[in-house]
């Protein structure tokens, strides 16, 4: 994405800017350790995260969706990137000036189990870093601490427990609730509610919009379930094998996805009608490894409508409205392709003379692209029923 | 929001409050045999502290008269027990002298806390009680080693006095221990001597009394075995801390160093460090069995460390801006402990059997009566209590102490984690 794009909605500048950031896990072998390759986890993420929005992260298991979560917050040491928080990138600081800028940075974890310290009560987990960056101590921070207690829906009284007394999501809520504690700006949740049963799912994704809009929170929602994502989030950013292959809002997403992987992801979401059939497409084979991704386009030993250069050159990020970041070559005016039946070919299949065709060029050559129509605070209402 | 998440909070169905040392207790109550096994090895304890008043050959009270006055011990009443208990001249090691202190100190702490406890459970709810009760046994642990180190660093000594012999003569009253003997009173009329009355498991090769000896000798194996084993966990658990920490080229460096270590047979090694002490104290055997056993715990630890580091809560701690202290010493040391302080019993157990062996070895400390040296004699003199008496002692605290700590492993078994 471009570097200082301001937020098409709003205007603001960006509470995060994600560049090129890179997590690749060195594999050694041998009798002399030398390293023969390295897990591309990630693989050049660019995205960014304005003030006050939920950007939602999905793709299948082992994509990336997690690492990238980590290495933005320096939890794993990213390989190369740049993440400019504060009009600093946060990647360069020394561990001091890391750990200070920390406290505006927040993460929610997956496993509400081990997410907690089993040895320290509830006042010890939410409190401690009160106490450490010095916001108040003792009585103070008591009070503190149940007041957060009580803002995620917990008894106050619950301080002097321990971890082990809590349900899954009670424990999530404190989880939370620790998160809150340093009043961050950013809070990466990594599958926050992925672990929790379908009711206290609903309860915690509510919970989280009304610290949101309470606290004026930006949130990256790393998530598996579409329908949650799709609930939660301004953006959704879509992940396969370690790099965004469609970026746009919600709406913009569900309405018009364009990267043949999205689609394919988007008709996997079960619909409750059970009268509606759903043409459901299937991909044929496993996802590769990230060890040895494919050339070319990394989708293309999957894709239905793979043509020439998809397995020769990789595809550039291609934006085709404001916002609406596509990484295939059937949208990229470069590549565009020769044989119009390939649009056929997609999983929602494209009218070959129509729009689909005729469009991309456009878009990309007319400057001020038109504002989405839909505002992003109006998704989160639009997908209540889960 | 979440109704049935808070509601139990406010009924009567309210869980009790349990910490995590709780559940453990509680399981490992259910382990008969262990639980026994740990009130036996309280036993222990108690014996080794009532030590002098079981044997030592200076009275608790003594009358005497004008007429039997000897040298420096003037007429009237005397209470020379209390104390001779801190005359360095008698007994000079600093286990004694700790023991010893123990006697006046343990009892105070206990009906200090009968008084304490009393009040604070007036104003305190259950839970706080806790926090008490950890901090009045931690606060009484330090007086105690307080009360200790005034008296071994006061270096009070008297002039010795035959109180035995004072005692032998007429119109002399007085009140001795059951056994009249100390475990350093040769007597050289009475060498190499089966069990009598009057020596209940007969004498060594210098006339002392092996049963005094014995009774002492719980202090020095109990003092070796827990002191080397705090030592070497203290070296173990800071290695494999440091190596599961910060991992890469410190955590290889270490391993070889663990590697380098366990190469060598621990006994070959012992015996080599030993070679480099001429006058060993129990302090110096304890050290160097403290130097050599490191290697388990720094290698338990290590991998403690590695999976509690993948942990969300370690996790956590670092997106909270935590220093490497905090996040080492409130999330990693706690919760890699509890198979630290397992191995750690075991390692007890251990550490006595192999001062015993040393000492068996003529290798012991030199002056300590330890079980392992009346074994030695006994294997010379060819007197079957000797080595079966000491030896019955040995195998009742390293079972003893096995079983609890099979008893604490199986408590601590992740199985009862929830």
């Amino acid at each position: 994405m471009s570097a200082t794009t301001n937020d098409p909605t709003t205007g603001a500048e960006p509470l995060i800017q994600v560049k090129g950031l890179k997590k690749h896990f060195p594999i050694f072998k041998g009798l002399l350790n030398r390293q023969v390759g390295a897990v591309k986890a990630v693989d050049g993420l660019s995205f960014d995260v304005y003030p006050n929005e939920t950007v939602g992260l999905v793709g299948e298991s082992g994509c990336g969706k997690t690492t990238a979560g980590r290495s933005l917050l320096r939890l794993i040491e990213p390989s190369a990137g740049e993440v400019i928080y504060g009009g600093d990138d946060i990647l360069k600081y020394g561990s001091e000036d890391m750990r200070k800028v920390r406290r505006n940075l927040q993460i929610i974890f997956q496993d509400p189990y081990s997410s907690l310290n089993p040895r320290m009560t509830i006042e010890g987990i939410i409190g401690e870093a009160i106490e450490f960056h010095g916001i108040a101590k003792g009585t103070a921070r008591r009070e503190m601490v149940e007041a957060l207690l009580v803002r995620v829906g917990l008894q106050p009284s619950y301080i002097t427990r321990y971890p082990h007394e809590f349900s899954g999501g009670q424990r999530q809520r404190i989880g939370i609730a620790r998160a809150l504690a340093l009043s961050p700006q950013f809070i990466v949740c990594d599958e926050a509610v992925s672990a929790l049963d379908v009711s206290v799912q609903a309860q915690v994704i509510n919970l989280l919009q009304e610290l949101q809009d309470e606290y004026n929170l930006s949130y990256l929602f790393i998530a598996h379930d579409l329908s949650v994502v799709r609930h939660i989030a301004d953006r959704i950013a879509v992940m396969y094998l370690g790099q965004i292959v469609e970026m746009t809002t919600s709406d913009a997403l569900f309405k018009d996805a364009l990267h043949p992987y999205t689609q394919a992801l988007l008709s996997a979401i079960p619909r409750p009608n059970p009268r509606r059939h759903a043409k459901r497409v299937i991909l044929k084979g496993d996802v590769p490894s990230p060890i040895n991704p494919p050339t070319g386009c990394r989708f293309h030993t999957r894709c239905p409508a793979c043509y020439s250069p998809c397995s020769k050159v990789e595809p550039k990020a291609v934006e085709i409205e404001a916002g609406h970041v596509v990484r295939c070559h059937l949208y990229d005016p470069e590549h565009a392709p020769k044989d119009p039946t390939v649009w056929s070919k997609l999983p929602v299949p494209r009218d070959a003379s129509g729009d689909a065709m005729a469009k991309p060029p456009e878009e990309a050559v007319a400057a001020p692209a038109p504002v989405p129509d839909v505002e992003p605070e109006s998704t989160k209402s639009s997908g209540e029923e889960e | 929001m979440s109704n049935d998440e808070t509601k139990s909070s406010e009924g009567s169905f309210r869980p009790e409050y349990k910490t995590y040392g709780d559940i453990v207790w509680e399981q490992f109550k259910k382990y008969t045999l262990s639980y026994y096994s740990m009130w036996g090895v309280v036993c222990l304890f108690l014996l080794a502290t009532i030590a002098p008043m079981i044997a030592l050959n200076v009275p608790f009270y003594i009358y005497v008269p004008a007429s039997a006055v000897v040298d420096n011990v003037a007429a009237g009443v005397h209470f020379p027990w209390a104390a001779s208990l801190f005359d360095q001249g008698f007994f000079e090691s600093g286990v004694d002298i700790f023991f010893n202190s123990m006697i006046f100190t343990a009892p105070t702490a206990v009906i200090t806390w009968f008084f304490a406890s009393k009040s604070a459970a007036k104003r305190l709810n259950k839970q706080e009680m806790k926090g008490f009760r950890v901090r009045y046994a931690l606060s009484a642990a330090a007086a105690i080693m307080v009360v200790f180190l005034l008296f071994y660093f006061g270096g009070f000594r008297q002039p010795p006095v035959n109180w035995v012999q004072i005692a032998g003569q007429d119109g002399v009253s007085s009140i001795f221990p059951p056994v009249e003997y100390s475990y350093r009173l040769t007597d050289t009329l009475a060498v190499a001597k089966p069990p009598t009355w009057a020596h209940l498991l007969g004498t060594d090769d210098r006339g002392r009394d092996v049963f005094t000896r014995m009774i002492y000798g719980t202090r020095i194996s109990l003092t070796i075995g827990i002191l080397a084993v705090a030592i070497y966990t203290t070296i173990g658990m800071i290695l494999g801390g440091i190596a599961g920490f910060f991992g890469g080229r410190v955590d290889a460096l270490v391993l070889r160093l663990v590697e380098v270590m366990i190469c060598f047979p621990t006994f070959f090694l012992i015996l080599t460090l030993r070679g480099f002490v001429t006058k060993a104290s129990v302090f110096h055997i304890m050290l160097i069995i403290g130097l050599t056993g490191w290697t388990g715990i720094a290698r338990l630890v290590r991998g403690e460390f590695l999976r509690l580091k993948g942990q969300d809560f370690v996790q956590a701690a670092i997106a909270m801006g935590f220093d490497k202290r905090r996040i080492i010493f409130r999330h990693l040391m706690p919760n890699a402990m509890g198979p630290v302080l397992v191995s750690a019993t075991f390692g007890v157990a251990g550490a006595i059997i192999l001062e015993a062996s040393l000492s068996f070895l003529g290798l012991g400390p030199t002056t300590a009566p330890s079980w392992g040296q009346i074994m030695t004699v006994g294997r010379r003199l060819h007197a079957w209590t000797l080595i079966l008496a000491p030896g019955f002692a040995i195998f009742v605290t390293v079972s003893l102490l096995n079983l609890v700590g099979e008893g604490f492993r199986d408590a601590l078994d992740p199985k009862l984690r929830k």
